[in-house]
Protein backbone atom coordinates (compact mmCIF):
# COMPACT_ATOMS: atom_id res chain seq x y z
CA UNK A 1 0.00 0.00 0.00
CA UNK A 2 2.77 2.65 1.05
CA UNK A 3 5.36 3.30 -1.78
CA UNK A 4 8.66 5.12 -1.75
CA UNK A 5 9.47 7.69 -3.61
CA UNK A 6 13.47 6.62 -3.69
CA UNK A 7 15.02 7.60 -7.44
CA UNK A 8 14.46 11.18 -7.13
CA UNK A 9 14.51 14.24 -5.42
CA UNK A 10 12.04 13.87 -2.93
CA UNK A 11 14.65 13.92 0.43
CA UNK A 12 15.15 16.62 2.60
CA UNK A 13 18.22 17.32 4.65
CA UNK A 14 16.21 18.60 7.88
CA UNK A 15 18.67 20.90 10.08
CA UNK A 16 17.13 22.38 12.95
CA UNK A 17 19.10 24.42 15.76
CA UNK A 18 18.16 25.02 19.52
CA UNK A 19 18.68 28.24 21.12
CA UNK A 20 20.08 29.32 24.86
CA UNK A 21 16.45 28.53 25.98
CA UNK A 22 16.61 24.77 24.50
CA UNK A 23 13.68 25.57 21.63
CA UNK A 24 14.51 23.69 18.72
CA UNK A 25 13.70 25.86 15.08
CA UNK A 26 13.82 24.38 12.08
CA UNK A 27 15.75 25.81 9.29
CA UNK A 28 15.23 26.56 5.66
CA UNK A 29 18.74 27.08 4.28
CA UNK A 30 19.74 28.89 0.66
CA UNK A 31 22.99 28.67 -1.26
CA UNK A 32 24.53 31.72 0.10
CA UNK A 33 24.39 30.30 3.83
CA UNK A 34 26.90 27.66 3.68
CA UNK A 35 30.70 28.40 4.73
CA UNK A 36 32.31 25.67 2.75
CA UNK A 37 31.10 25.18 -0.75
CA UNK A 38 31.48 21.27 -0.53
CA UNK A 39 29.02 21.52 2.24
CA UNK A 40 26.66 22.97 0.63
CA UNK A 41 27.63 20.37 -2.38
CA UNK A 42 27.13 17.57 -0.31
CA UNK A 43 23.92 18.55 1.01
CA UNK A 44 22.16 18.92 -2.50
CA UNK A 45 23.84 15.39 -3.44
CA UNK A 46 22.00 13.92 -0.43
CA UNK A 47 18.58 15.36 -1.16
CA UNK A 48 18.41 14.78 -5.21
CA UNK A 49 20.79 12.10 -5.74
CA UNK A 50 20.96 8.05 -4.54
CA UNK A 51 24.17 8.31 -2.14
CA UNK A 52 22.93 9.03 1.38
CA UNK A 53 25.59 10.68 3.59
CA UNK A 54 27.33 8.67 6.76
CA UNK A 55 26.42 9.47 9.99
CA UNK A 56 29.92 10.83 10.25
CA UNK A 57 29.15 13.57 7.57
CA UNK A 58 26.14 14.37 9.20
CA UNK A 59 27.91 14.99 12.36
CA UNK A 60 30.63 17.17 10.41
CA UNK A 61 27.98 19.41 8.89
CA UNK A 62 26.53 19.92 12.17
CA UNK A 63 30.04 20.85 13.62
CA UNK A 64 30.83 23.25 10.50
CA UNK A 65 27.64 25.40 11.20
CA UNK A 66 27.73 25.26 14.71
CA UNK A 67 31.07 26.76 14.08
CA UNK A 68 30.92 29.51 11.75
CA UNK A 69 27.06 30.34 12.08
CA UNK A 70 24.26 32.07 14.18
CA UNK A 71 20.82 32.25 13.15
CA UNK A 72 18.55 34.96 12.29
CA UNK A 73 14.92 34.20 13.07
CA UNK A 74 12.28 34.48 10.73
CA UNK A 75 8.80 33.53 10.21
CA UNK A 76 7.15 32.77 6.98
CA UNK A 77 5.53 29.82 7.19
CA UNK A 78 2.72 31.64 8.71
CA UNK A 79 2.54 33.76 5.73
CA UNK A 80 2.52 30.81 3.75
CA UNK A 81 -0.87 29.35 5.58
CA UNK A 82 -1.87 31.96 4.68
CA UNK A 83 -1.39 32.01 0.95
CA UNK A 84 -2.73 28.76 1.14
CA UNK A 85 -5.56 29.66 2.33
CA UNK A 86 -6.01 32.62 0.17
CA UNK A 87 -5.57 30.05 -2.58
CA UNK A 88 -8.07 27.47 -0.93
CA UNK A 89 -5.56 24.95 -0.89
CA UNK A 90 -4.85 25.17 3.05
CA UNK A 91 -6.87 22.30 3.84
CA UNK A 92 -4.12 20.10 1.65
CA UNK A 93 -1.45 20.88 3.95
CA UNK A 94 -2.47 18.92 7.09
CA UNK A 95 -0.27 18.31 10.33
CA UNK A 96 -0.76 15.48 12.46
CA UNK A 97 -0.33 17.15 15.84
CA UNK A 98 -3.39 19.65 14.52
CA UNK A 99 -1.45 23.24 13.62
CA UNK A 100 1.99 23.23 13.35
CA UNK A 101 4.31 23.61 16.08
CA UNK A 102 4.93 27.41 17.37
CA UNK A 103 8.61 26.78 18.22
CA UNK A 104 9.31 25.75 14.69
CA UNK A 105 10.35 28.70 12.40
CA UNK A 106 12.01 29.53 9.66
CA UNK A 107 15.02 30.48 10.06
CA UNK A 108 18.12 32.35 8.43
CA UNK A 109 21.87 31.54 8.31
CA UNK A 110 24.59 34.76 8.52
CA UNK A 111 28.30 34.31 8.35
CA UNK A 112 29.55 37.02 10.46
CA UNK A 113 29.84 38.36 14.16
CA UNK A 114 29.39 41.57 12.70
CA UNK A 115 26.39 40.96 10.92
CA UNK A 116 24.80 39.59 13.83
CA UNK A 117 25.27 42.43 15.88
CA UNK A 118 23.51 44.36 13.24
CA UNK A 119 20.43 42.27 12.48
CA UNK A 120 17.71 41.50 15.24
CA UNK A 121 15.94 38.18 16.34
CA UNK A 122 19.29 36.20 15.90
CA UNK A 123 21.46 34.02 18.24
CA UNK A 124 23.83 31.26 18.24
CA UNK A 125 22.65 28.20 18.34
CA UNK A 126 23.38 25.85 21.27
CA UNK A 127 23.40 23.11 19.00
CA UNK A 128 22.17 21.36 15.51
CA UNK A 129 20.41 18.52 14.62
CA UNK A 130 20.77 17.08 11.25
CA UNK A 131 18.94 14.26 9.45
CA UNK A 132 17.29 12.64 6.09
CA UNK A 133 14.11 12.26 5.52
CA UNK A 134 12.27 10.72 2.76
CA UNK A 135 9.02 11.02 1.07
CA UNK A 136 6.30 8.18 1.27
CA UNK A 137 3.67 8.28 -1.39
CA UNK A 138 0.43 6.51 -0.29
CA UNK A 139 -1.40 5.66 -2.86
CA UNK A 140 -4.48 4.89 -1.33
CA UNK A 141 -5.23 8.52 0.24
CA UNK A 142 -2.74 10.57 -2.37
CA UNK A 143 -0.96 11.25 0.60
CA UNK A 144 2.66 11.94 1.29
CA UNK A 145 4.23 11.63 4.15
CA UNK A 146 8.19 11.86 5.47
CA UNK A 147 9.81 8.81 7.44
CA UNK A 148 13.60 9.49 8.85
CA UNK A 149 16.15 7.38 6.89
CA UNK A 150 19.04 8.22 8.72
CA UNK A 151 19.83 8.49 12.40
CA UNK A 152 19.28 12.14 14.01
CA UNK A 153 22.79 13.44 14.24
CA UNK A 154 22.60 16.47 17.17
CA UNK A 155 26.18 18.25 18.20
CA UNK A 156 25.79 19.90 21.35
CA UNK A 157 28.04 22.98 21.77
CA UNK A 158 29.98 21.47 24.11
CA UNK A 159 30.43 18.33 22.77
CA UNK A 160 30.86 19.71 19.37
CA UNK A 161 34.88 20.88 19.21
CA UNK B 1 42.75 -5.52 -50.78
CA UNK B 2 42.98 -8.82 -48.36
CA UNK B 3 39.86 -7.23 -47.15
CA UNK B 4 38.05 -7.20 -50.92
CA UNK B 5 39.10 -10.77 -51.32
CA UNK B 6 36.71 -12.04 -48.16
CA UNK B 7 33.37 -13.61 -48.97
CA UNK B 8 30.15 -11.08 -48.66
CA UNK B 9 28.97 -11.78 -45.90
CA UNK B 10 32.06 -11.34 -44.23
CA UNK B 11 32.40 -8.19 -45.72
CA UNK B 12 28.73 -7.39 -44.23
CA UNK B 13 29.57 -8.34 -41.37
CA UNK B 14 32.72 -6.51 -41.44
CA UNK B 15 31.00 -3.21 -42.39
CA UNK B 16 28.66 -3.54 -39.82
CA UNK B 17 30.87 -3.68 -36.95
CA UNK B 18 32.71 -0.85 -39.03
CA UNK B 19 29.52 1.14 -38.71
CA UNK B 20 29.37 0.46 -34.89
CA UNK B 21 33.01 1.70 -34.22
CA UNK B 22 32.34 5.01 -36.05
CA UNK B 23 28.77 5.79 -34.73
CA UNK B 24 30.49 5.07 -30.80
CA UNK B 25 33.32 7.47 -31.64
CA UNK B 26 30.73 10.26 -32.88
CA UNK B 27 28.89 8.99 -29.95
CA UNK B 28 31.97 9.73 -27.41
CA UNK B 29 33.21 12.63 -29.77
CA UNK B 30 29.41 14.27 -29.28
CA UNK B 31 29.68 14.08 -25.43
CA UNK B 32 27.01 11.00 -24.98
CA UNK B 33 29.38 10.31 -21.99
CA UNK B 34 28.29 13.36 -19.94
CA UNK B 35 31.14 16.18 -21.47
CA UNK B 36 29.75 18.56 -19.49
CA UNK B 37 30.91 17.60 -16.38
CA UNK B 38 34.93 17.85 -17.33
CA UNK B 39 36.40 19.89 -20.20
CA UNK B 40 39.86 18.05 -19.35
CA UNK B 41 38.01 14.89 -20.64
CA UNK B 42 36.06 15.84 -23.55
CA UNK B 43 39.26 17.48 -24.82
CA UNK B 44 41.07 14.15 -23.89
CA UNK B 45 38.05 12.16 -26.02
CA UNK B 46 38.26 14.88 -29.12
CA UNK B 47 41.97 14.18 -29.52
CA UNK B 48 41.28 10.32 -29.32
CA UNK B 49 37.84 10.23 -31.57
CA UNK B 50 38.81 12.39 -34.49
CA UNK B 51 41.69 10.29 -35.57
CA UNK B 52 39.73 7.37 -35.05
CA UNK B 53 37.21 8.71 -37.37
CA UNK B 54 39.80 9.55 -40.19
CA UNK B 55 41.48 6.31 -39.58
CA UNK B 56 40.10 2.95 -40.01
CA UNK B 57 43.13 0.86 -38.05
CA UNK B 58 43.05 3.32 -35.09
CA UNK B 59 39.29 3.00 -34.72
CA UNK B 60 39.69 -0.55 -34.21
CA UNK B 61 42.38 0.20 -31.95
CA UNK B 62 41.81 -1.81 -28.51
CA UNK B 63 43.80 0.69 -26.43
CA UNK B 64 42.52 3.37 -28.08
CA UNK B 65 39.15 1.92 -26.69
CA UNK B 66 40.49 1.32 -23.73
CA UNK B 67 41.91 5.00 -22.80
CA UNK B 68 38.51 5.85 -23.40
CA UNK B 69 36.81 3.82 -21.39
CA UNK B 70 39.42 4.82 -18.37
CA UNK B 71 38.49 8.51 -19.29
CA UNK B 72 34.95 8.09 -19.24
CA UNK B 73 35.40 5.47 -15.75
CA UNK B 74 37.51 8.24 -14.37
CA UNK B 75 35.04 11.06 -14.84
CA UNK B 76 31.97 8.47 -13.34
CA UNK B 77 33.86 7.88 -10.40
CA UNK B 78 35.03 11.47 -9.74
CA UNK B 79 31.48 12.77 -9.57
CA UNK B 80 29.95 9.01 -8.64
CA UNK B 81 26.72 10.90 -6.67
CA UNK B 82 25.44 12.98 -9.93
CA UNK B 83 26.35 10.40 -12.38
CA UNK B 84 23.08 9.31 -14.11
CA UNK B 85 23.28 5.32 -14.08
CA UNK B 86 23.61 5.04 -17.78
CA UNK B 87 26.70 6.77 -17.39
CA UNK B 88 28.22 3.60 -16.40
CA UNK B 89 26.86 1.74 -19.37
CA UNK B 90 28.54 3.68 -21.92
CA UNK B 91 31.75 3.39 -19.72
CA UNK B 92 31.40 -0.39 -19.84
CA UNK B 93 30.50 0.05 -23.56
CA UNK B 94 33.87 1.36 -24.05
CA UNK B 95 35.47 -1.55 -22.38
CA UNK B 96 33.76 -3.72 -24.62
CA UNK B 97 34.75 -2.16 -27.43
CA UNK B 98 37.84 -2.33 -26.68
CA UNK B 99 37.57 -6.24 -25.62
CA UNK B 100 36.32 -6.74 -28.65
CA UNK B 101 38.35 -5.06 -30.78
CA UNK B 102 41.13 -7.45 -28.87
CA UNK B 103 39.61 -10.49 -29.92
CA UNK B 104 39.93 -13.03 -33.06
CA UNK B 105 36.28 -12.71 -33.63
CA UNK B 106 35.70 -9.36 -32.94
CA UNK B 107 31.86 -9.22 -34.45
CA UNK B 108 31.03 -12.09 -32.45
CA UNK B 109 32.42 -10.52 -29.16
CA UNK B 110 30.98 -7.62 -29.57
CA UNK B 111 27.74 -9.06 -30.39
CA UNK B 112 27.84 -11.14 -27.21
CA UNK B 113 28.92 -8.45 -24.64
CA UNK B 114 26.30 -5.56 -26.43
CA UNK B 115 23.47 -8.42 -25.40
CA UNK B 116 24.86 -9.48 -22.33
CA UNK B 117 24.71 -6.03 -21.10
CA UNK B 118 21.65 -4.93 -22.28
CA UNK B 119 20.78 -7.93 -20.65
CA UNK B 120 22.14 -7.15 -17.12
CA UNK B 121 20.93 -3.41 -17.72
CA UNK B 122 17.27 -4.21 -17.75
CA UNK B 123 17.91 -7.43 -15.25
CA UNK B 124 18.70 -5.06 -12.53
CA UNK B 125 17.11 -1.94 -13.80
CA UNK B 126 13.70 -4.37 -13.25
CA UNK B 127 15.21 -5.45 -9.59
CA UNK B 128 15.35 -1.92 -8.44
CA UNK B 129 12.01 -1.24 -9.82
CA UNK B 130 10.00 -4.38 -7.96
CA UNK B 131 12.24 -3.90 -4.67
CA UNK B 132 11.80 -0.11 -4.22
CA UNK B 133 8.11 -0.96 -4.22
CA UNK B 134 7.57 2.39 -6.65
CA UNK B 135 5.98 0.81 -9.48
CA UNK B 136 3.03 -1.31 -7.41
CA UNK B 137 0.81 0.82 -7.34
CA UNK B 138 1.02 3.44 -9.88
CA UNK B 139 3.11 6.34 -6.93
CA UNK B 140 6.28 6.69 -9.43
CA UNK B 141 4.30 8.13 -12.02
CA UNK B 142 1.72 9.89 -10.64
CA UNK B 143 4.29 11.83 -8.32
CA UNK B 144 6.42 12.60 -11.50
CA UNK B 145 3.32 13.33 -13.53
CA UNK B 146 2.39 15.94 -11.45
CA UNK B 147 6.15 17.50 -10.19
CA UNK B 148 8.11 17.08 -13.20
CA UNK B 149 6.74 19.07 -15.69
CA UNK B 150 7.94 16.60 -19.17
CA UNK B 151 5.94 13.82 -17.76
CA UNK B 152 2.98 16.59 -17.37
CA UNK B 153 2.54 16.68 -21.15
CA UNK B 154 0.98 13.58 -21.71
CA UNK B 155 -1.95 14.09 -18.94
CA UNK B 156 -1.88 17.60 -19.66
CA UNK B 157 -2.65 16.35 -23.56
CA UNK B 158 -4.90 13.56 -22.74
CA UNK B 159 -6.61 15.72 -20.03
CA UNK B 160 -6.48 14.16 -17.45
CA UNK B 161 -4.89 16.99 -15.63
CA UNK B 162 -5.38 20.52 -15.55
CA UNK B 163 -2.16 23.20 -15.04
CA UNK B 164 -4.15 24.54 -12.33
CA UNK B 165 -3.45 21.10 -10.09
CA UNK B 166 0.19 21.04 -11.10
CA UNK B 167 0.58 24.92 -9.67
CA UNK B 168 -1.82 23.98 -6.38
CA UNK B 169 0.74 20.90 -5.55
CA UNK B 170 3.83 23.19 -6.84
CA UNK B 171 2.24 25.88 -3.94
CA UNK B 172 1.54 23.11 -1.41
CA UNK B 173 4.73 21.11 -1.90
CA UNK B 174 6.99 24.50 -1.49
CA UNK B 175 4.55 25.46 1.23
CA UNK B 176 5.43 22.28 3.35
CA UNK B 177 9.47 23.19 2.90
CA UNK B 178 8.72 25.61 5.78
CA UNK B 179 7.65 23.22 8.40
CA UNK B 180 9.14 19.88 9.73
CA UNK B 181 8.95 16.92 8.06
CA UNK B 182 7.83 14.77 10.62
CA UNK B 183 4.19 15.80 11.34
CA UNK B 184 3.41 17.20 7.48
CA UNK B 185 1.57 15.57 5.33
CA UNK B 186 0.83 16.62 1.85
CA UNK B 187 -2.28 15.82 -0.36
CA UNK B 188 -2.04 15.78 -3.84
CA UNK B 189 -5.66 14.06 -4.98
CA UNK B 190 -5.89 15.03 -8.23
CA UNK B 191 -8.53 13.07 -10.41
CA UNK B 192 -9.10 8.69 -10.88
CA UNK B 193 -8.00 8.74 -14.58
CA UNK B 194 -4.43 10.04 -13.47
CA UNK B 195 -4.69 7.60 -11.26
CA UNK B 196 -5.36 4.81 -13.81
CA UNK B 197 -2.78 6.70 -16.11
CA UNK B 198 -0.13 5.87 -13.28
CA UNK B 199 -0.85 2.66 -12.78
CA UNK B 200 -1.45 1.73 -16.62
CA UNK B 201 2.55 3.65 -17.38
CA UNK B 202 3.93 1.95 -14.52
CA UNK B 203 2.77 -2.03 -15.22
CA UNK B 204 3.97 -0.91 -18.74
CA UNK B 205 7.60 -0.19 -17.60
CA UNK B 206 7.48 -3.43 -15.84
CA UNK B 207 6.29 -5.47 -18.51
CA UNK B 208 8.63 -3.77 -21.19
CA UNK B 209 12.05 -4.11 -19.01
CA UNK B 210 11.05 -7.52 -17.81
CA UNK B 211 10.81 -8.68 -21.08
CA UNK B 212 13.83 -7.14 -22.86
CA UNK B 213 15.92 -8.44 -19.55
CA UNK B 214 14.55 -12.07 -20.77
CA UNK B 215 14.73 -12.13 -23.91
CA UNK B 216 18.71 -10.69 -23.79
CA UNK B 217 19.44 -12.79 -21.42
CA UNK B 218 18.50 -16.06 -22.46
CA UNK B 219 19.80 -17.71 -25.21
CA UNK B 220 17.36 -20.15 -25.90
CA UNK B 221 14.35 -20.31 -27.39
CA UNK B 222 14.76 -19.13 -30.65
CA UNK B 223 11.50 -17.36 -30.66
CA UNK B 224 12.75 -15.00 -27.83
CA UNK B 225 16.07 -14.55 -29.91
CA UNK B 226 13.63 -13.53 -32.88
CA UNK B 227 11.16 -10.92 -30.96
CA UNK B 228 13.99 -9.02 -28.46
CA UNK B 229 15.20 -6.77 -31.09
CA UNK B 230 11.40 -5.52 -31.20
CA UNK B 231 10.71 -5.31 -27.67
CA UNK B 232 14.15 -2.93 -27.54
CA UNK B 233 13.01 -1.01 -30.14
CA UNK B 234 9.50 -0.87 -28.60
CA UNK B 235 11.01 0.65 -24.90
CA UNK B 236 13.21 2.97 -26.91
CA UNK B 237 10.51 4.43 -29.19
CA UNK B 238 7.60 4.35 -26.11
CA UNK B 239 10.29 5.83 -23.80
CA UNK B 240 12.16 8.20 -25.76
CA UNK B 241 9.84 9.69 -27.78
CA UNK B 242 7.01 10.53 -25.71
CA UNK B 243 9.04 11.46 -22.68
CA UNK B 244 12.68 11.74 -23.30
CA UNK B 245 14.68 11.51 -19.90
CA UNK B 246 17.95 11.88 -21.53
CA UNK B 247 18.64 10.93 -24.90
CA UNK B 248 22.31 9.67 -24.21
CA UNK B 249 20.48 6.05 -23.08
CA UNK B 250 18.63 5.65 -25.93
CA UNK B 251 21.51 6.34 -28.42
CA UNK B 252 23.70 3.79 -26.19
CA UNK B 253 20.92 0.95 -26.48
CA UNK B 254 20.18 1.66 -30.43
CA UNK B 255 24.25 1.12 -30.47
CA UNK B 256 24.17 -1.76 -28.86
CA UNK B 257 21.16 -2.98 -30.37
CA UNK B 258 23.01 -2.64 -33.58
CA UNK B 259 25.89 -4.88 -32.71
CA UNK B 260 24.12 -7.31 -31.56
CA UNK B 261 21.62 -7.49 -34.16
CA UNK B 262 21.75 -10.76 -36.70
CA UNK B 263 23.27 -9.69 -40.15
CA UNK B 264 20.51 -11.22 -41.97
CA UNK B 265 18.14 -9.07 -39.66
CA UNK B 266 18.98 -5.64 -41.74
CA UNK B 267 15.50 -4.06 -41.54
CA UNK B 268 15.70 -4.22 -37.34
CA UNK B 269 19.36 -2.65 -38.28
CA UNK B 270 18.21 -0.23 -40.10
CA UNK B 271 15.45 0.55 -37.11
CA UNK B 272 18.24 0.94 -34.37
CA UNK B 273 20.01 3.41 -37.01
CA UNK B 274 16.84 5.42 -37.41
CA UNK B 275 16.46 5.57 -33.48
CA UNK B 276 20.16 6.24 -33.32
CA UNK B 277 19.65 9.31 -35.64
CA UNK B 278 15.90 10.60 -35.04
CA UNK B 279 16.32 10.37 -31.46
CA UNK B 280 18.80 13.45 -30.37
CA UNK B 281 15.80 15.89 -32.66
CA UNK B 282 12.94 14.01 -30.72
CA UNK B 283 14.52 15.14 -27.65
CA UNK B 284 15.13 18.33 -29.10
CA UNK B 285 11.18 18.73 -30.25
CA UNK B 286 10.52 17.24 -27.26
CA UNK B 287 12.12 19.95 -25.11
CA UNK B 288 10.49 23.12 -26.62
CA UNK B 289 7.06 21.53 -25.49
CA UNK B 290 8.40 21.02 -22.28
CA UNK B 291 9.48 24.71 -22.08
CA UNK B 292 6.27 25.70 -23.57
CA UNK B 293 4.24 23.98 -20.56
CA UNK B 294 6.72 25.78 -18.61
CA UNK B 295 4.77 29.30 -20.03
CA UNK B 296 1.81 27.94 -20.17
CA UNK B 297 2.27 27.15 -15.83
CA UNK B 298 3.83 29.80 -14.96
CA UNK B 299 1.81 32.06 -12.85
Amino acid sequence: MYSTIDNFPQRRVIIEVKDEKGLWYRLTWRRADFPPRTTFQHFRRWEQLYALPLELELRSLGQALLKSQFVQLKDPSQQRLALLEKAGLRDRLRFRGGEPPPTVLRCGLRQSHDQKNAAPNTFFPAAVRVSVWKAVLDMQRHEISFVPITNLVTVEQSTGF
Amino acid sequence: MRFLRQPPTVIMKTEIVILVYQLSAVFFLLGGYDADKSNLNSALIMVICIPMLLHRGLLVNPFLWLTIFVITLTKNLTYWDTTANHQFLIAYWALALGVAAASHRVEKSLAWMAQSLIGLVFAFAIIWKLRTGEYDDGAFFYFFFLRVERFSLIPLKLGMLEPFDINAIKAIWSSAGMFPCHDALIDISTSARLHNLSLICCYWTLFIEGAVAITFLLRKPQVLCNIRDYLLLIFIVSTYVLSPFDGHFGLILALMGIAQCPLQASARQWAYLCAFVVLPSATYVYGLKVEWIGQLLSP
